[in-house]
């Protein structure tokens, strides 16, 4: 049995007409199911609890992101799939799992390619795509419990990544080497990335004078991390959720059933 | 010019670039390249690339080493070590094949027991088996 999360911004008037659409093509395909709509004070996982007491088997994620961050701590936990029908903005999600926008997303849910993907658990909860914080030298990564890493340049961000487009990753950071067998959220191990960001005078000068290349990110794949710092630092989750050191980053492997689309980007 | 690379970069699994310090026991069944600098020990199951601007002080297990930067500790390649001309090397050396270029530095003993080198492997191989 489906049952298909509608969340909050949906309730605006220039969805309608989308939903309806979304609404006659999932009939047409025979797998309408119970409507949920999600409103601001509403909680998310008693709501879902109890459809899923109630027998759904599949939840649908309409809208964005955080539509299925929304969804996902429930779903990994009682075991049901999530299904996704990107609708509006914010949809890096949905694009990755090769899943095209508004009605065109009923076939793909229609066509039930699920496939069991690993999730972040950072803290307590789950996420599944990434976590990025600035860093500076005075900011501690223990991995594994065996070895530390810190930032020798004076700032520099750091990536966890589960879920993300490579071709992203090929744009936006310098590796000397390929990056074909990482990023994958099927091979039980999140990947680190720490990208050094010091663009002062100072150090450009260095780089020119010791002829070393410039930029050149670190790529570690992990398991488990621990991240602390002196002063406690802000991180983003899912490029959503504020949390903040120290945090403690587990990969929970293939814990989330989730229907894809041909052209999924892993 | 001296030819460095004898080992594929798509085998690379971990990448420590040149801003980054990692201190502790680092282990990994894939390959690696160090680009910064590391202290403690290196074990590695496959083949290792240390970069020309990498500082490493730490026994090495690998099985192919590649080094263009400095390594402070004892080095065991259980199949080959390359030595490019900007190399240096302060600890022993313990490998099957050995090749140096002109202006690399060694400040140690070099070991080449090519018989005790595979039995060792082969005992190796037969414990993790076990394991």
């Amino acid at each position: 049995m489906y049952y298909y999360l509608y969340d909050t911004f949906l309730s605006d008037n220039k969805y309608q007409k989308t939903l309806h659409r979304i609404e006659n093509r999932l009939v047409d395909l025979g797998i309408d199911g119970k409507i949920g709509r999600l409103s601001m004070m509403m909680n998310v996982e008693k709501l879902l609890n109890e459809e899923i007491k109630k027998g759904a088997k599949t939840i649908v994620a309409v809208g964005n992101n955080n539509t299925i961050d929304k969804i996902i701590n429930i779903a990994a936990a009682e075991k049901i799939t999530v299904g996704v029908i990107p609708v509006g903005e914010n949809n890096e999600i949905a694009e990755i799992l090769g899943i095209p926008p508004m009605d065109l997303a009923c076939d793909i849910l229609s066509r039930r390619r699920v496939k069991k993907i690993d999730l972040l658990k950072i803290n307590r909860r789950y996420y599944i795509l990434n976590l990025k914080m600035d860093a500076d030298k005075n900011i501690e990564i223990v991995c594994e419990d065996k070895y530390k890493v810190k930032l020798t340049a004076k700032k520099g961000e750091i990536y966890i990544y589960n879920l993300v487009n490579k071709e992203y990753i090929k744009n936006n950071f310098k590796f000397k080497k390929s990056i074909e067998n990482f990023f994958s959220p099927q091979d039980k191990m999140f990947d680190i990335v720490i990208n050094p960001t010091d663009t002062s005078l100072a150090n450009n000068l260095l780089k020119i004078f010791r002829r070393k290349q410039a930029g050149g990110a670190t790529l570690i794949p992990g398991k488990k991390i621990k991240i602390s710092a002196k002063k406690i630092v802000s991180a983003v989750c899912d490029n959503n959720n504020v949390v903040k050191t120290p945090l403690d980053i587990k990969i929970v492997p293939q814990v989330l059933k989730i229907i894809v689309g041909k052209n999924r980007k892993f | 010019m001296f030819k460095q690379e004898q080992i594929s970069e798509k085998e690379v699994e971990t990448i420590i670039g040149p801003s980054v310090k990692v201190k502790g026991n680092f282990q990994t069944k894939g390959s690696m390249q160090i680009d910064g600098q590391l202290e403690g020990t290196l074990k590695i199951d496959e083949n290792l690339i240390v970069g020309e601007n990498a500082k490493i002080i730490a026994n090495i297990k690998a099985k192919k080493i590649s080094v263009s930067g400095e390594i402070k500790g004892n080095i065991n390649a259980s199949e080959s070590l390359t030595l490019s001309e900007k190399s240096k090397i302060e600890g022993d050396i313990e490998t099957v094949i050995f090749s140096v270029a002109p202006g690399a530095t060694i400040d140690g003993k070099i070991k080449m027991d090519q018989k005790h080198n595979i039995e060792k492997n082969k005992k190796d191989n037969i414990k993790n088996e076990q394991e």
